[in-house]
């Protein structure tokens, strides 16, 4: 027998639980259905409204600015639509801070992206810049202010997963010490990468599920204490796999828009889950989406 | 019609009520037979024109001048009595009523029967027969209140199927559901498909929708009032039923013949006993349901009865799975209700009647999972839950026949556990979690049923109500008041206002009312929700026909209604793994809510045929700060028609036919309809499994879009035969949605499709019972 609670750790226990129990309605529901899955015609149903998407985030530690404009589409538009067709390539895009010092970015084919180099206008903690765009005639417009501190101290531990040691997978704990005095929102992620014998590598993201997503709320001052997984690879390496660990501290906004995208995609298909409306801040005709600074703290740890 | 107390009859005179010595008559209205005290029977005096009802417990008082009167005890349903009275001290006239079997017949309608919409100052009340429940056709036959209730205008079903409901633009928990006096926490089972009421023992159905008196408080939207019958004292007798998947029994009887009574009634579903033979052996998996009512009444004396009523349902699912070597997996999900209340009426004399209530309620949530792998063995348990104790006294007071007049006190211990979670792991520390919030909610009261003249009468109430939880205190004044001015003896104009507040809130994200939604209190940060709504109606009643019309309009406006933050839920309130609680109320925002519109509502009370249509024009609206980017949105379930037509037909005692269309426009959804690039595209964290480098599917706008219309037919024909005067076998069958109509249940994306599930169509049941 494969122990099947055994392998996963307390804190996800909760999460299947429920996942298993709205598995348990479905499966109601379904016995009293029959036929049940039907193909509307979403023509006269759903708005047809195009948006002008932009998203563009700003860090001191950036060596390239980027801003993403896009638009959107229906998703009963049955075109295949590729990232390409969907950026809007043809804007004119200008940040400015507060001295009026400006900087024009340019649409980069590699990165679908609106692209300056980072020395062309420096972004400096507690500032606050200022993004215009063109777009088709109209004119968007948002602004931001970069966060004053990032995250200092961290500590992290690395220890086997009950029941999943044998298989590789591993725990890390993080105990981050809050920047204090003032209300933060954080995001953790980052890679571990294992570098092979036989030349190969590979790059795999740090799993904190939904403790990507932290904030200091009712522990102001305190140490906010998360826990991630990874899984060590059996293939021999050349080196100890290295995790390349990454803390933002981020504007409120940005905070909200990045952890709406991750709760709707992680709940993608459950009908007991309202998704999320995530929050702009681009004024101007249709426009949507989020101009929003952050800092970012990367640590790397030995994952062995 | 409901009200307790002075009754408004048309073309009464002023009453001289000058010098002239008074005396009181007083006294029981039973049913014949069973002896169950009648609520809402009609004492009328056609000399003076003047009138009363008896109470919840059966009780009248009406104070004359002395003189030679008749006095008519009537009530629909049951044979008329007519008897003179010589009124010359003061008289105690307890009386039973037959049951009349040929109250079918049209001719029998008589416009003093019972009380009529326009002869009583109450407004947005609906009141529903057991017998009407039992005849309406309902889903696999399982009789239900709710479902019943949902066919009466302004009293919206939430998704298809779902037993949950939603009055006048509120929300599920914005409902007082109180079954003799204890409050229920959850009225489902089966994830919302059936209701907890086993309508077999039920008296009494009362909903009010607005214009609330001052003795009920604590929810915004509306009072559901159900009355368990209290037990046959003459005889033992009951009734079996066996349905496609319950059965239910009932019995009653006397305990000490004419004073104790008890009842008791079951249900059960069986799906997981007729499956274990199919099962394999090393693996078991079943659901049931089940309610239980028992309830003793005992009469000390005429002045001095004792009721205990008391009920348990619970659902459950278990699964289990054996492997080798005594290995083996275990879980079980359970969720229900305990309600338990001891009542003591006690009459003072022939114008002051008490009753006093201790009240338990319990609503638990669970899940356990076990396991055992060699020699380890791990345990989780996560459960959540609320126990109310509350005491209650109630007095009513009939000084003379232009007042009525109630008044009360109660007070509830709330203990609410949001979250209790247990883990066990062979060598490893026992984790244990446990919040609690602990509140005391009371609240006191006076109402009167004052009749100003013939014409005119007006029911001006207040409710002073209290709450603590910690150091902290809310106190709040809720005025209440209700006016109706007939305009001819069959015609009346109402109008009432409302002001409501509530302490404890449903934490809901999941939209149809799943027993993991979460029971909170008002805390120090977060504020009670408060509505007051305004009602203007009109009833007109058709004496010579049996038909009454009302038509209502009404405008709530809702302050401090909670809803969970962008993202949160049950799942987010703690970190099971450092044990850290994480505030809950961080994860609650408050808002604005908005509700208006007309209900019209035309109703045949009696006759061969009986039934309904109603029609309501709404509209529900919200706003947070929080939610929405703090813009105004329509909420889930904000419809802007919805019709039912209802009708019941006995052409003889053999035979009952019933058939009930609805039609209502499409519910809410939140679907994420546009796609973009992901806005983590370029940001320097990416997460697995996430869209990050890809496309994303978003919404800007909160129930965006708006699903079909819905509509359905249901219809049954039921088979009666007597064997005696006692004993009738029905047999009954019904189909839920007869023309299969697909409606939405929930709309997703399937590639660029547009998809629906339906659930629910073409449902035929049979039943049968047994009436002993």
């Amino acid at each position: 027998m494969k122990p099947v609670l055994l392998g996963l750790s307390k804190k996800t226990l909760k999460k299947q639980q429920m996942r298993y129990f709205n598995f348990l309605v479905l499966m109601t529901l379904s016995i009293v259905c029959s036929n049940c899955e039907t193909n509307i015609d979403a023509s006269d149903l759903l708005d047809q409204q195009q948006l002008v998407v932009i998203n563009g985030y700003l860090s001191p530690q950036d060596t390239l600015l980027k801003v993403q404009i896009s638009k959107s589409k229906s998703r009963a538009d049955s075109r295949e639509t590729t990232i390409e067709d969907l950026a809007i390539k043809n804007a004119i895009v200008v940040i400015k801070d507060e001295n009026d010092n400006e900087v024009s970015l340019t649409y980069s084919s590699v990165s679908f992206s609106y692209e300056a180099p980072a020395n062309d206008l420096p972004i400096l903690a507690g500032n606050t810049y200022f993004l215009t765009a063109m777009v088709d005639g109209n004119e968007y417009k948002s602004s931001c202010m970069i966060p004053v501190n990032k995250v200092q101290n961290i500590e992290s531990d690395i220890k086997d997963e009950p029941g999943g040691g044998e298989f590789g997978r591993r725990i890390l704990n993080l105990k981050i010490e809050d920047i204090k005095d003032e209300r933060n929102f954080y995001i953790t992620g980052g890679t571990i990468t294992h570098n092979f014998i036989d030349d190969g590598i590979s790059v795999r993201d740090l799993d904190f599920d939904f403790e990507h997503f932290a904030t200091d709320s009712n522990r102001e001052n305190a140490i906010i204490a998360l826990e991630g997984f990874f899984t060590i690879l059996s293939n021999p390496v050349s080196e100890t796999p290295k995790i390349n660990l990454k803390i933002t501290n981020n504007e409120q906004i940005l905070y909200d828009a990045l952890r709406a995208d991750f709760f709707n995609d992680y709940n993608d298909g459950d009908p007991f889950f309202e998704p999320i409306i995530a929050p702009t801040n681009i004024e101007g005709e249709n426009g949507f989406g989020v101009f929003a600074g952050y800092q970012i703290t990367e640590i790397e740890i030995d994952a062995m | 019609m409901i009200l307790h107390g002075t009754l408004k009859m048309y073309g009464q005179k002023p009453i001289n009520n000058t010098s002239e010595t008074k005396h009181t008559i007083s006294g029981y209205i039973k049913e014949t037979g069973s002896q169950e005290y009648l609520p809402t029977v009609s004492i009328y005096i056609p000399e003076k024109k003047v009138g009363t009802t008896t109470n919840d417990y059966g009780f009248y008082s009406l104070t004359l001048e002395e003189g030679t009167y008749e006095v008519v005890i009537s009530y629909i349903g049951y044979q008329t009595i007519r008897k003179q009275l010589d009124l010359q001290s003061d008289i105690v006239l307890n009386h039973t009523l037959e049951l009349d079997l040929e109250a079918l017949d049209e001719v029998i309608i008589d416009a003093n029967k019972g009380v009529n919409e326009s002869q009583v100052t109450q407004m947005s009340v609906v009141t529903m027969k057991p017998s009407e429940i039992n005849d309406i056709p309902a889903i696999l036959g399982e009789k239900d209140v709710i479902k019943a209730l949902q066919l009466m205008p302004g009293i919206q079903r939430g998704n298809e199927g779902s037993a949950g409901f939603f009055v006048r633009g509120g929300t599920p928990d914005q409902n007082l559901i109180i079954l003799d006096e204890a409050p229920v926490y959850n009225s489902n089972h089966l994830f919302g498909i059936f209701s907890v009421f086993n309508g077999d023992a039920i008296q009494s159905i009362e909903t009010y929708k607005g214009g609330f008196p001052a003795r009920f408080g604590g929810r915004l939207s509306s009072v559901l009032k159900i009355d368990m019958k209290n037990g046959n004292k003459e005889r033992f007798s009951g009734k079996a039923s066996i349905g496609l998947i319950s059965s239910s029994l009932l019995f009653e009887g006397p305990i000490n013949k004419g004073k104790t009574s008890f009842i008791f009634s079951g249900r059960r579903t069986y799906a997981d006993l007729l499956t274990i033979p199919f099962q394999p052996s090393d693996f078991k998996a079943g659901y049931y349901f089940t309610d239980l009512n028992f309830k003793v009444h005992h009469i000390f004396n005429e002045k001095n009865k004792l009721y205990w009523s008391n009920y348990f349902g619970q659902d459950k699912f278990t699964g289990s799975e054996e492997f080798e070597e005594g290995d083996d997996f275990k879980t079980r999900l359970f969720w229900g209700n305990i309600t338990s209340t001891l009542r003591w009426n006690h009459q003072f004399n022939d114008k002051f009647f008490s009753n006093t209530s201790l009240i338990f309620s319990n609503y638990n949530f669970g899940a356990e999972q076990e396991e055992k792998f060699d020699d380890e063995r791990f345990l989780f348990k996560l459960s959540s839950g609320i126990d109310d104790y509350g005491i209650k006294a109630d007095f009513d007071y009939y000084p003379n026949p232009q007042h009525s007049i109630r008044f009360g006190v109660a007070s509830t211990y709330h203990n609410f556990v949001p979250q209790q979670s247990k883990v066990r792991i062979t060598g490893e520390n026992n984790t244990d979690i446990k919040q609690k919030i602990e509140s005391v909610e009371s609240a006191a009261y006076i109402e009167d049923n004052w009749n100003i003249n013939s014409s005119l009468s007006f029911s001006p109430g207040i409710r002073f109500t209290h709450f603590q939880f910690k150091t902290k205190s809310y106190f709040n004044f809720e005025p209440r008041a209700t006016l109706s001015w007939n305009i001819k003896p069959d015609l009346a104009l109402k109008t009432s206002y409302a002001k409501m507040n509530q302490y404890i809130h449903l934490l809901s994200n999941s939209g149809i009312g799943l027993p993991t939604d979460l029971w909170v209190s008002s805390t120090d940060r977060l504020k009670p929700q408060m509505s007051q709504q305004y009602a203007l109606g009109v009833a007109k009643d058709f004496l010579d026909t049996g038909y009454s019309i009302t038509l209502e309009g009404y405008y709530k406006k809702m302050d401090d209604v909670i809803a969970y933050k962008e993202g949160a839920s049950f799942l987010l309130l703690s970190d099971l793994g450092t044990g850290q609680e994480v505030d809950w109320e961080e994860n609650i925002t408050t808002g604005e809510g908005w509700a208006y519109g007309a209900e019209l509502l035309l109703r045949k009370k009696y006759g061969k045929l009986t039934g309904w249509m109603g029609y309501t024009l709404s509209w529900s609206e919200r706003k947070f700060e929080e939610l929405n980017r703090g813009r105004k949105f329509f909420s889930r379930y904000d419809r802007r028609h919805d019709l039912s037509l209802v009708g019941i037909y006995k052409p003889n005692d053999r035979i009952t036919l019933s058939g009930s269309w609805v039609f209502s426009t499409g519910n809410n959804f939140n679907l994420p309809d546009k796609e973009t690039i992901s806005n983590a595209n370029n940001f320097p964290i990416s997460f697995p499994l996430s869209s990050s480098g890809g496309t994303t599917s978003f919404t800007t706008e909160r129930n965006n879009f708006r699903g079909e219309n819905y509509h359905r037919l249901d219809l049954g024909i039921q088979f009666h035969k007597k064997f005696s005067k006692l004993r009738e076998r029905t047999w009954a069958f019904s189909v839920y949605n007869i023309y299969g109509r697909k409606n939405p249940f929930f709309y997703f994306f399937d590639d660029s499709k547009l998809k629906k599930i339906s659930i629910l169509q073409f449902i035929p049941s049979i039943n049968y019972s047994y009436k002993f």
